[in-house]
């Protein structure tokens, strides 16, 4: 009798285990599927969705198939600790990939530093997330909040801009993008007067009165450092206003705009994104774009693209490490260099920063027939390595 | 500032104001007649702009479906709060005020999700109509023609609020529900029907509100939970209950943003909060609410 009990009481714990079985792996991917982030996070599921469907097509990896946990954090980083600790926890994880925001990012970075599994960043780029919240399992595979705008800096150096207004979303990640846009045209000899600094709050729906304030300053240009859902209600407002027929306006994510936006995407705007399908050579992404096109009848913007590259530069860190275990593949991942739908990307030792490029370039007047939206046109693909933050600073910032 | 950056700036905040003043309205009447705070009224809303972006089958396109949406969703809407009410409110109305305010937070995440099932995570967009798709211009400023016409339909329901509340039997009612609902019931209302076509009307307010925006934002789930801080700020701040404060309110916060950006623009965010605590310390109950 006792032993049954037992044998039965076995059975039920590793029913109830959630962990996945001989031949199963999971992986976590928290994410915003609510709230003002909820195309971020959506968007980036499919991605992560055709990277395991495919993954597990072509044989799963070393033997084992792969199962994506998702949760809910609605960009909120109390949620997103919660949810992810219940992956870590009862899903068992081995590896996180994250997520919608900086804030939400941070915090999974944290805990996945906690359990020592890997963590692939592919959304959310704050630069601290690789110096004052540095560990050593989490990799960033975008140019960051310091890198991406001195990337349009380095762009914009020929314009002699003398007026500067910046607008940009109210939280970590927006006042970083403002400050080191500033710092970049400093640093490229370009001493602008900053004319308005505004940080309308994540989610508005309002910003008719930032935008009758940006024209009443009567900059040379307008650096909005607002992306997804609140860039394109910025856009339809602006447009009303005329602003981008009278001043010179720089946006961000350009992909998901002109995706969003096709013909009414005002003609002549830089733009820039750090994974524009219809503009790269990466083996692979062209056809990853057809795929996506087909299941989802839609085009990628950058967060499927890079969710995508996400799960194939993790599961070649695996297949390098020869195992799941945390600490090896964090080893796998660290200065190594890694093949996917994005191109060759190496994660730097002293901040696991991939020299990811910006790309950077000017709204087309006329609708590509092939795509349905308007691409961009003189592409310039700023070179990483003129934009990284020196592994000196990084490591001076970064917790001992 | 020049002077043609001033009235830009002030028909900026005005437009801001009109949005907001729907929404308020709809709760300060509800609060009002029911004295039930409705955390879901966001909901409506969100469902007023969800519907905007919505294509049906039996709707035109263009400049005709766009006025038919205009008129057809805000109804739908109304029906949606007339179902809430008769079906979940109507039986709490007894309740302590805490299970009230719980039953209608769970209603805002009931609608949440639901509203995630029926258009999904992604956000959607609607197109302005063309007829109201191009700027006005004086001299060498512009300001969009589909945000005068918003703030034209607001003074409309701003208007036909006022008749009704005012100068007809069922405004009379309303009215009476506010100042003293036991002795209106004592006259022989039905006071279950007038609080269904009270709570119908307030959603129907936002379901218009949520119609009317959607060509302007991208319409996503979140924007319930954000209008719902502002619209209860401009409602409390005008009186719980007074659609005249409402009008009023909105027009402050609308105005004090609109400015505040340009001369507080480090604390333009949180600029409506110092408003709202401003007049509360010096009008406890609001500029025209009344201490009960």
């Amino acid at each position: 009798m006792n032993r049954a009990i037992a044998l039965t009481t076995a059975l039920v714990f590793s029913f109830a285990a959630g962990s996945a079985s001989a031949q199963e792996v999971a992986i976590g991917a928290p994410m915003a599927l609510s709230g003002p982030l909820a195309s971020v996070g959506q968007r980036a599921l499919n991605g992560l969705q055709m990277a395991v469907e495919e993954l597990n097509a072509s044989g799963g990896l070393l033997g084992s198939k792969i199962r994506l946990v998702t949760g809910d954090d609605a960009a909120t980083p109390a949620t997103a600790n919660t949810i992810t600790r219940n992956m870590v926890l009862n899903d068992r994880v081995k590896a996180i990939f994250g997520g919608s925001s900086s804030a939400t990012v941070a915090v999974e970075e944290t805990i996945a530093g906690q359990y020592k599994l890997p963590m692939m960043i592919y959304a959310g780029n704050d630069i601290s997330l690789t110096t004052t919240n540095f560990n050593d399992f989490a990799f960033q595979m975008q140019p960051s909040t310091f890198m991406e705008p001195r990337a349009v800096a380095l762009y914009l150096a020929r314009a002699n801009l003398k007026r500067v207004f910046t607008i940009s979303p109210d939280f970590s990640f927006g006042h970083s993008y403002v400050k080191n846009f500033l710092e970049g045209l400093r640093e490229n000899g370009v001493q602008p007067d900053v004319v308005g600094e505004q940080y309308p709050a994540l989610g508005s729906s309002d910003f008719s009165t930032y935008i009758a304030a940006a024209l009443a300053a009567k900059p040379d240009f307008v650096f909005v450092g607002l992306f997804s859902g609140d860039l394109v209600t910025f856009i339809k407002q602006a447009k009303g206003y005329g602003l981008f027929d009278k001043v010179a306006v720089g946006v961000s994510t350009a992909t998901d705009t002109v995706l969003t936006l096709k013909g009414e995407t005002p003609a002549n705007v830089t733009m820039w994104g750090r994974a524009p399908f219809f503009a790269m050579n990466a083996p692979g992404i062209q056809d990853f774009a057809k795929r996506h096109h087909e299941k989802h009848g839609t085009w990628p913007s950058d967060w499927p693209v890079l969710a995508y590259a996400s799960i194939q530069i993790w599961a070649e860190a695996v297949r390098k490490a020869g195992t799941f275990d945390g600490p090896k593949v964090a080893a796998a991942l660290n200065g190594g260099k890694f093949t996917s739908i994005l191109g060759d990307l190496t994660f730097r030792e002293c901040d696991h920063q991939a020299d990811a490029p910006v790309y950077i370039g000017r709204a087309s007047k006329t609708v590509d027939a092939r795509y349905g939206f308007p691409l961009l046109e003189d592409i310039t693909i700023v070179d990483p390595n003129k934009t990284m933050m020196s592994c000196e600073q990084a490591r001076s910032l970064q917790k001992k | 500032m020049s002077a043609g950056d001033v009235i830009v700036q002030l028909l900026s905040g005005l437009a801001s104001a009109a949005i907001l003043f729907l929404v308020a309205a709809g709760i300060t009447l509800i609060f009002g007649a029911m004295r039930i705070i409705n955390i879901a009224h966001g909901s409506f809303y969100m469902y007023g702009a969800m519907g905007m972006t919505t294509m049906l089958a039996l709707l035109p396109d263009g400049d005709t479906g766009f006025v038919v949406r205009l008129v057809t969703i805000p109804i739908l809407v109304a029906l949606l709060g007339a179902a809430t009410e008769v079906l979940i409110l109507r039986r709490i109305y007894n309740r302590e005020h805490l299970a009230q305010l719980l039953a209608t937070f769970a209603l805002f995440y009931i609608f949440a999700d639901l509203a995630r099932q029926i258009w999904g995570s992604d956000y959607r967009t609607a197109s302005i109509p063309g007829a109201l798709a191009g700027p006005v211009t004086f001299g060498s400023y512009t300001f969009p023609l589909y945000s005068l016409f918003i703030i034209g339909v607001a003074l409309a329901v701003g208007l036909a609020l006022f008749v009704l509340l005012r100068l007809t039997l069922f405004g009379w009612r309303v009215r009476a529900a506010v100042e003293d609902p036991e002795l209106l019931a004592s006259t022989g209302t039905n006071v279950m029907v007038l609080s269904t076509a009270v709570f119908a009307l307030g959603a129907g307010l936002a379901g218009l509100a949520g119609a009317v925006v959607a060509p302007l934002i991208t319409v996503t789930s979140g924007m319930d939970a954000n209008i719902l801080v502002a619209a209860f700020i401009v409602a409390i701040l005008g009186g719980l209950g007074s659609i005249g404060g409402a009008v009023l309110g909105a027009v402050i916060i609308g105005l004090f943003q609109a400015f505040g950006v340009i001369w507080f623009p480090k604390w333009s965010s949180v600029i409506i909060y110092f408003v709202l605590i401003m007049v509360l310390v010096l009008r406890p109950a609001g500029l025209f609410g009344r201490v009960e």
